[in-house]
């Protein structure tokens, strides 16, 4: 067993520590040092009251908290569930306008950032140890702001790199560079920059349009995972999954060289070489200005277009990206007919050393089809301040050994950046010191300690976003704010406090503009926006009632008509002369992408994610390296050999996943394991940091992830990859029912006249009755995109088990939820289908009969109840299960603390030899149906949201009362598209209804 | 293991036969109790508290049934004697009931305030105790002392470490909310309090016991009320 897994798991241990529910009782900080419930004879258990009483918190009573997720620059909205002052569970915010409810599983397993055991619990100052294994030693406050006070004061060069941050704290960074003269770095390494750029070539203004993917009829996009990590995911997959779930949906073409989950989620996808996006892209400019798009373009950029277009050819783009002709001309047909389409360029395969020439060829594709204003919205983008070329120059000047003070928060560029920069080489430069000797101070504000803060001077850890001020204004309109949920876990400061401390230390009090601490001064910038809003009521009324909604939003602030209606901004670019890919005929190409697991690296250390099986290959706690067959047959490597991934920057030493879905050119591996710092969870995944081997390109402002040039070569032994689904295949049992659009009226006809909606076997027995309730749900497969957000809300909030790689692979996962996903057909014609699998809670169990001690039984409202504490364990249930959702504990999960922090006190924590399933969050319909009870009415429909409903993204999902004919779930279940799984095969009758996902046959 | 089972079988005769006294006294005056309009309010036993026995109008006695003897709990090996009726605990502070009911005629909700808004009653904050013993500092050695503890808690800043009296398994869910609003007396599951000088377990709790209640006044007594 890996040491990985030892934390995680200990094997027969009978009761442990800090696990216990009723443990939260009115607790107050100090943990109880009394055994727990169970075993626990003879310690008396103590109960302990709050010294001092809220006005907002009653004991057992959730308070929630709105403020916004921080965990990428999207500026989703979130709402925080605490319970005696603990956050429990994190929710999207319904009234936010970024994201409407919805948040994706990173925003979720935030909790696990913040409870992190791994976390800087209080300020450290390098002591020995050598440059790559430093030793810390802690250190008090006062010293740690003496020491950096100092170093400010000094009269040299500085640098002060941030993630990227919108809002007040950015303007306080700023002032506070300023005051400093230091140079102030943004870096967030998923910011498509090049995006940004293009805009400011063709549309006339630098930022990340917005995209109104629900007007959209054809969408054609070049890798742009907007499903998954692309700029606002949230956001774009509820535009995507409402026209998904209209009537008629979206054709969506996608292109890139290795299947994404937003590519499994297309009507089409097309596997591309590497680099070769920017052809075929150009291609269809073409194409369509033959075609008579395009019209609204001036005279002069036409000619200017077409004759920088000479050579370019549909022909020449299909032989160079091995893309079939006929698709792409059926993409140009698509978007040539289309009143509104949406052409977008992004992710991986849109990072190349040469990312504008695509970038330009989708914005002016955007351009001549008349999707600006309508689709791309230009008059309220997000403004990336990400450059790598500045960070380039600052890392140059570290090198020279110019900079006497580097302080960073909220970025990991040890990690992410290419290790052919230097970074690691800059910060020693800066440690060594000026030609004079005297050495610099590397500061680190980080809250973890990852691989930057590992080469710091002095960390002085800052408060996660749940305990502190701030707000983030993703775009114009949008002010969302940021409060503390809960007293911070460790003595740890909040980053804006500090930076105005040390500012006064220093004698630059004038930074804050007077505001004595980050929250005055946060107000003081509040109310400029007080003052823009035009409200009547006076600034603490408008504060409060921001606060209390989540933040300030104005609807639709920022028209786009203005710039869409001129295409004087536009002009052609260089870039545009140079038609091709940026490399030449390397063997292989390295392919690292970020995924709703690990993103670029910062979602490593949230066993939540670790343990969430890929949306693609289904690993678990894993990195891999994704592989043709032809490409891996030529090198005698088969699957689960473990290859030595190399070049002359590094090497990775992965297994091998061998997939038709990757080009051949390409070798796949998922960005952002292989930690060598970050905690005990990030650190044993992967072997080897694939952000460290990318090629660095001159001049370029962002990160190019495809182009380097890697060997693959095999090392020893075979790897056990670990993963959750057995068969990529549904054996023809329609268990994911896709329908295509093509069959006109009577669609579904292609699988037979049987719908099993409308299948009504004859029944032999007396049917169950429910007398107020029944509970049911329904699932949206059109609307599914296999995110995972579902089962990341599960796991929060319903205490389920997190087991390590070892016990996943003798299939003990607990996961009660679990998202099915099935490839069908060639690779040419691929359809994916994602579908959740909880318990079905059929009304005529197979479970039930055989539990010899009647703990799970049907219950009245419709549920199938499990009663853990009857339950001996047998397992005769789970093998009876059709659908393989019940989840035995063979262990006593052992949680260090503080993540134990993070239980939901409502829930029971399953001890060993305990049967487990989805119980439709039995906690929530208690609660709604406690609050009806007061009011003395039943419960309202929609007042029950199991969290897989309330997390979901695209609100694929819906939970109610079967016996309200009006509500929600009974209109879907009685949906034409409505069936139910293997219902008609073994009469299970379930209380999950699915409705076929309808797609295009392109 | 087989002489263990026939000890074990002994041990019950002898259980059973020297409980019989202890059993017949609670059946004896399990007599319902004068329904008050308000649940909670302490009045609902009419009379001078100090003649009532602390089980008085306990459901059943504080019996899960008849066999359920309140000597079974005592013995350790049917469990935990923090589960057992007659649980009496040394806690921190001597709170005394007596005193702060009885004598000064306080209702339950003062300091217990979350009861009907909240599955859990709450333990009163240490700042609760201290808005009236910032005044009332005691009237003899014995008072003084114990008052000075918890104004040492207070400016410590920490909370009291009671000892917990109404242990319950963390697989049940109970909550005193549903139960006051349905009419069901405090006194009914924790007895007598205002007549406890320290604070005892006067009913098993066990399933049975919520269970014949529950099916007496015709609620749920499906499996999921009460376990999740």
């Amino acid at each position: 067993m890996s040491e990985k897994d030892s934390e995680l798991v200990t094997i027969g241990k009978s009761a442990s520590n800090g696990i216990s529910r009723r443990k939260f009782l009115q607790i107050l900080g100090a943990s109880s040092a009394a055994g727990v419930a169970g075993c626990a004879r003879d310690q008396a258990q103590k109960v302990f009251p709050f010294v001092r009483g809220e006005e907002d918190q009653i004991p057992g009573v959730s308070v929630w908290y709105r403020s916004t997720c921080r965990e990428c620059s999207a500026g989703c909205g979130i709402q925080v569930r605490t319970r005696e002052g603990r956050a429990v569970k994190i929710e999207g915010n319904p009234e936010h306008p970024v994201n409407h409810g919805g948040l994706c599983g990173l925003g979720q397993a935030a909790l696990q950032a913040l409870y992190d055991p791994d976390r800087v619990r209080q300020p450290l100052a390098r002591e020995g140890g050598s440059n790559l294994e430093p030793q810390f030693k802690p250190i008090s406050w006062d010293e740690a702001y003496a020491r950096v006070a100092a170093a400010l004061k000094a009269n040299n060069k500085k640098v002060l790199i941030t993630g990227e941050e919108t809002g007040a704290l950015d303007e306080l960074a700023q002032s506070f560079s300023k005051a400093f003269g230091a140079e102030k770095i943004s870096f967030d390494a998923l910011q498509p920059v090049a995006l940004a750029k293009a805009s400011e070539q063709v549309y006339g203004s630098y930022g990340i349009p917005r995209y109104d993917f629900e007007k959209a009829q054809v969408i054609v996009n070049f890798g742009a995972d907007f499903l998954e990590t692309f700029v606002s995911p949230c956001e774009y997959a509820r535009g995507w999954a409402k026209s998904r779930k209209s009537g008629n949906p979206a054709k969506f073409i996608h292109v890139e060289p290795r299947l994404s989950l937003t590519g499994a989620n297309a009507d089409l996808w097309l596997n591309a070489k590497p680099g070769s996006e920017a052809s075929v892209a150009w291609a269809l400019v073409k194409f369509l200005l033959e075609a008579g798009r395009g019209n609204s373009l001036r005279d002069e950029v036409r000619q200017s277009l077409s004759s920088l277009l000479r050579d370019v050819s549909i022909d020449a783009a299909a032989e160079e990206s091995g893309i079939s002709a006929d698709k792409i001309l059926r993409a140009g047909h698509e978007l040539k007919s289309a009143d509104a389409s949406l052409v977008l360029a992004g992710g991986t395969a849109a990072a190349t050393a040469n990312p504008m020439s695509l970038q330009v060829a989708t914005a002016t594709l955007n351009l001549i089809l008349g999707n600006v204003g309508k689709t791309v919205l230009v008059g309220s983008m997000r403004k990336p301040q990400t450059s790598l070329a500045r960070f380039s120059t600052a890392i140059a000047s570290m090198k020279k050994g110019e900079v006497g003070l580097v302080m960073m928060h909220g970025a990991n560029p040890q990690f992410n950046l290419p290790a052919e920069l230097g970074f690691q080489y800059a910060l020693a430069q800066v440690r060594a010191g000026d030609p004079k000797g005297k050495p610099g101070l590397i500061v680190s504000f980080s809250s973890s300690l990852d691989e930057s803060a590992m080469l710091a001077d002095i960390i002085l850890p800052s408060h996660h976003s749940l305990e502190s001020w701030g707000d983030s204004r993703p775009y114009a309109g949008v002010h969302g704010l940021v409060q503390p949920v809960m007293t911070p876990v460790f003595d740890t400061r909040a980053f804006g406090d500090m930076l105005i401390k040390l500012a006064a230390m220093a004698g630059q009090s004038s930074v804050a503009g007077g505001a004595e601490d980050f929250l005055g001064y946060l107000k003081a910038s509040w109310k400029k926006v007080h003052a823009a809003s035009g409200s009547s009521a006076d600034f603490q009324r408008f504060w409060l009632e921001s606060v209390e909604r989540g933040g300030y939003f104005v609807a639709e602030e920022g028209d786009s008509s203005k710039l869409s209606t001129s295409t004087d901004a536009y002009k052609p670019v260089k870039a545009m002369a140079k038609v091709g890919s940026g490399f030449g005929d390397q063997d292989l190409v390295l392919y690292p992408y970020a995924s709703v697991k690990t993103f670029d690296g910062r979602a490593a250390n949230r066993p939540w994610l670790q343990e969430l099986p890929d949306p693609i290959t289904s690993y678990v706690w894993d990195a891999w390296a994704e592989m043709h067959p032809a490409t891996a047959a030529q090198r005698g490597i088969a699957e689960g050999d473990v290859v030595q991934v190399r070049n002359k920057n590094g090497e990775l030493s992965l297994a091998v996943h061998i997939s038709d879905y990757v080009h051949r050119d390409v070798v796949a591996v998922p960005l952002g394991q292989g930690h060598q710092a970050y905690g005990r969870f990030a650190k044993t995944v992967g072997y080897g940091n694939a952000s460290a081997m990318l090629n660095l390109s001159a001049n370029a402002e962002a990160i190019a992830y495809v182009g380097a040039a890697v060997d693959v070569v095999r090392g020893r032994g075979r790897s056990s990859l670990v993963k959750t689904q057995g068969s990529d295949s549904q054996h023809g049992r329609e268990i994911a029912r896709t329908a295509f659009v093509q069959a006109g009226a009577a669609h579904g006809e292609e699988h037979g006249a049987g719908h099993a909606g409308h299948h009504e076997p004859k029944q032999m027995y007396v049917q169950r009755e429910h007398p107020i309730y029944e509970w049911g749900l329904a699932v949206d497969l059109s609307a599914c995109t296999g995110c995972g957000a579902c089962v990341v809300a599960c796991y929060a909030e319903n205490n389920i088990a997190v087991v390590g790689k070892e016990i996943c692979s003798q299939g003990r996962e607990m996961s009660w939820l679990r998202i099915d996903r099935y490839f069908e057909g060639p690779a040419e014609e691929l359809q994916v289908s994602f579908q959740p699998m909880m318990c079905q809670h059929c009304h005529n169990a197979p479970c039930e009969p055989v539990c010899p001690v009647f703990a799970t039984y049907h219950n009245e409202e419709g549920l199938n109840a499990m009663a853990y504490n009857r339950c001996v364990g047998t397992r005769y249930c789970s093998n009876n299960c059709t659908y393989k959702v019940r989840r035995f504990n063979f262990f006593e999960v052992d949680v260090p603390e503080p993540v134990s922090w993070q239980f939901n006190p409502d829930v029971t924590k399953r001890s060993m030899g305990v049967m487990e399933k989805c119980t439709f969050c039995l906690q929530r319909i208690n609660e709604a149906k406690d609050h009806a009870k007061d009011e003395g009415r039943i419960v309202r429909d929609g007042e029950v949201q199991p969290a897989c409903v309330q997390g979901c993204p695209t609100q694929a999902l819906v939970f109610g009362n079967m016996k309200d004919p009006e509500s929600k779930v009974s209109r879907w279940a009685e949906s034409h598209r409505a069936y139910k799984i293997l219902d008609h095969h073994i009469n299970t009758q379930p209380a999950v209804s699915y409705l076929e996902r309808v797609k295009h046959k392109l | 293991m087989r002489n263990s089972r026939f000890s074990v079988l002994s041990i019950r005769f002898v259980i059973v036969l020297s409980a019989l006294v202890s059993w017949m006294s609670p059946l004896a005056s399990s007599a319902q109790p004068a329904v008050d309009e308000n649940p909670l309010s302490t009045s609902a036993i009419s009379g001078p508290y100090k003649d009532l026995p602390v089980n008085q109008g306990v459901w059943n006695g504080g019996q899960a049934a008849l066999w359920d003897l309140n000597i079974i709990d005592f013995y350790k090996y049917f469990g935990p004697q923090q589960r057992a009726r007659g649980f009496k605990p040394e806690q921190p502070i001597k709170f005394n009931h007596i005193i702060h009911v009885q004598k000064n005629g306080m209702e339950c909700q003062y300091c217990h305030w979350s009861v009907a808004k909240s599955s859990y009653a709450a333990i009163p904050e240490v700042d609760a105790c201290m808005g009236c013993h910032k005044f009332v500092l005691g009237s003899n050695d014995q008072y003084k002392a114990e008052i000075a503890k918890i104004a040492e808690y207070a400016q410590k800043g920490e909370p009291i470490p009671w000892v917990k009296v109404h242990v319950m398994p963390q697989h049940v869910n109970f909550n005193h909310k549903r139960h006051v609003k349905a009419g069901v007396g405090c006194q009914e599951c924790h007895g007598v309090v205002p007549n406890m000088a320290q604070v005892e377990r006067v009913s098993s709790m066990k399933m049975g016991w919520c269970i014949d209640c529950h099916r007496e006044r015709g609620t749920s007594i499906d499996c999921y009320t009460c376990h999740r």
